[in-house]
């Protein structure tokens, strides 16, 4: 028996098994996902519609009750379009499973993962991804009934939810390095709020970022957290073209390999603190 | 005598938790550099929109600023006393850890709701007040006795998000999982750090009524603002009395129903 095999428990070789506890551990975060689907569809729905209401109610105090018929060059409709778009990516930006790694470290937990054969970033973020991947089937679905009344294109639908996963990895592998910090504090979740609170502005979830003026719109064009869900915005309303799109996504595998790097370090640096009884 | 009883367990509370913060003090540091951080978020969000307008149906950029002071340090004040038991409730409930405070000699509501408070948040209630002071002026806040009035309406907003918050989790009685229901609180909050002037009228209705999120800073600063009618002033009293009866009437009911673990 090679070496290889003996590495995994189910006897395979060392790249199926690779990709067989990845594909296991998505399928485990699904399934968790939707053991509860009462929970699930009140997730979506609370998370989804509330925050959309808002901003239509603002939009709509801003041009129909005061009158106006364009706010920072754009339209009534083109802010409701937004605002619509916007939804079905913000549910897919992210997740909560970086708190659950925080929450390993602070009890001790994360010594039940470390004896594993698989990494415990690695598994926690196919996991969660796992829990993300139903809620974005869910928002594909959506996106495609929307298109079929719109005049909006699927492929541009289709790049932007590129985009949007590649977000969703790049917050992950941020917040992963962010939650090294557990190492250190016994309680780091503020770390994480903190981060949350500028993700959920910068991003484009609460307002289109071209609204921003133009002296601070340096501010979120020099953070990765457009790519979560102004980006795909513009890309799914036809607003940024292949070129731009693919400048993005560039820009995007920059931010993965900056912040694969700083996680790979702090990780390894931190976890040297690690005595199992708590950060 | 029984007050008294009271007093002490408060005390006790406030003791221990003042003991902790201290013991981890880096902690108690970054969350308070995380509740300035939710505070600037707020105030960017508004100077991005109010960088693009000057008034938002009939709400200018110092009116709302003096609105979101108010709605901080209430917040601030809730969030001190109140949220880390909050979240901490459904838990109580579902995994029959409620079992403990039953026995005790003092009210379980008391003790499940008072027992975890979070001094980082004093810093907001500070900035609040600062905020208040800085923008009142030019929003038409006459200051001078009319402070009673800020601190009054703090109280209400406080005490309205603590009957607000119960009502969400004490559904953990009839739920396998009362933690969606007490996050779903938090969707609707969001509701509530917006001026009510924003709002179309029929939603400005539901929040004066069946979910009073606007008892937490948009009715307090158009009370202050002297624009608030005798109707209002009623209203609030009836609201906020009629929430407070139906939280009640559910927790002595969600009690019969209780069965300790799993409940």
């Amino acid at each position: 028996m090679s070496t290889t095999a003996i590495s995994n428990p189910a006897g395979s070789s060392k790249l199926a098994w690779q990709v067989e506890w990845r594909f296991a551990a998505i399928r485990n975060g699904m399934r968790d996902a939707l053991a509860y689907r009462g929970d699930f569809i009140i997730n979506f729905l609370s998370s989804a519609l509330v925050p959309v209401a808002i901003q239509l109610i603002l939009w709509y105090s801003i041009f129909t009750a005061s009158g106006k018929t364009e706010f920072a060059g754009m339209t009534y409709p083109e802010l409701l379009a937004y605002t619509w778009t916007s939804l079905l990516f913000s549910q897919i930006r992210g997740g909560n499973y970086d708190f659950d790694l925080i929450e390993m470290i602070r009890t001790g937990n994360l010594s039940t993962y470390l004896v594993r054969p698989v990494g415990v970033v690695a598994f926690t973020f196919f996991r969660g991804f796992g829990e993300k991947l139903a809620t974005t089937g869910l928002c594909f679905l959506l996106g495609i009934i929307a298109i079929y009344f719109t005049q909006y294109h699927i492929h541009h639908f289709i790049m932007g939810m590129m985009m949007a996963l590649l977000g969703n990895v790049i917050a992950y592998l941020f917040s992963s390095t962010l939650s090294a910090s557990a190492f250190y504090w016994e309680n780091a979740f503020a770390v994480l709020m903190v981060k949350n609170m500028f993700v959920s502005l910068f991003s484009g979830e609460l307002i289109p970022l071209s609204i921003v003026p133009e002296q601070y719109a340096w501010v979120w064009k020099s953070t990765p957290f457009y790519l979560f869900v102004y980006g795909p915005t513009q890309v799914a309303l036809g607003k940024w073209d292949t070129q731009i799109w693919a400048n993005n996504m560039l820009i995007g595998f920059a931010w993965l390999t900056v912040f694969w790097i700083t996680l790979e370090a702090s990780w390894r640096y931190s976890i040297k603190r690690y005595q199992g009884l708590g950060g | 005598m029984r007050l008294r009883r009271y007093f002490d367990a408060w005390y006790t509370v406030v003791k221990n938790n003042f003991v902790r913060e201290f013991i981890y003090r880096s902690n108690t540091i970054a969350m308070t550099l995380a509740d300035m951080v939710w505070v600037a978020v707020e105030l960017a969000f508004f100077e991005i929109i109010y960088s693009n307008i000057t008034v938002i149906n009939g709400w200018t950029k110092e009116q709302t600023y003096f609105f979101l002071g108010i709605f901080i340090s209430s917040d601030a004040l809730f969030t001190t006393f109140f949220q880390r038991a909050f979240w901490a409730f459904p838990n109580l409930i579902n995994q029959g850890e409620l079992d403990t405070l039953l026995t005790k000699p003092i009210n379980a509501v008391f003790l499940a709701t008072f027992k975890d408070l979070n001094f980082t948040q004093l810093v907001n209630l500070i900035l609040g007040f600062w905020i208040i002071h800085h923008y009142g002026p030019a929003a038409g806040f006459e200051g001078g006795i009319y402070w009673l009035g800020v601190a009054f309406w703090i109280f209400v907003g406080l005490i309205t998000q603590y009957l607000l918050r119960f009502f969400f989790c004490v559904w953990s009685f009839w739920l396998e999982r009362g933690i969606t229901i007490s996050v779903l609180y938090y969707q609707f909050y969001a509701l509530a750090n917006k001026p009510l002037g924003l709002y179309p009228k029929i939603i400005q209705y539901l929040l004066k009524t069946i979910l009073p999120f606007a008892f937490m800073g948009a009715i307090p600063a158009v009370a202050l603002l002297g624009r608030l009618s005798m109707n209002d002033y009623l209203s609030v009293a009836a609201v906020l009395g009629g929430y407070g009866c139906l939280c009640w009437f559910l927790w002595v009911r969600g009690l019969r129903r209780y069965q300790s673990a799993s409940s």
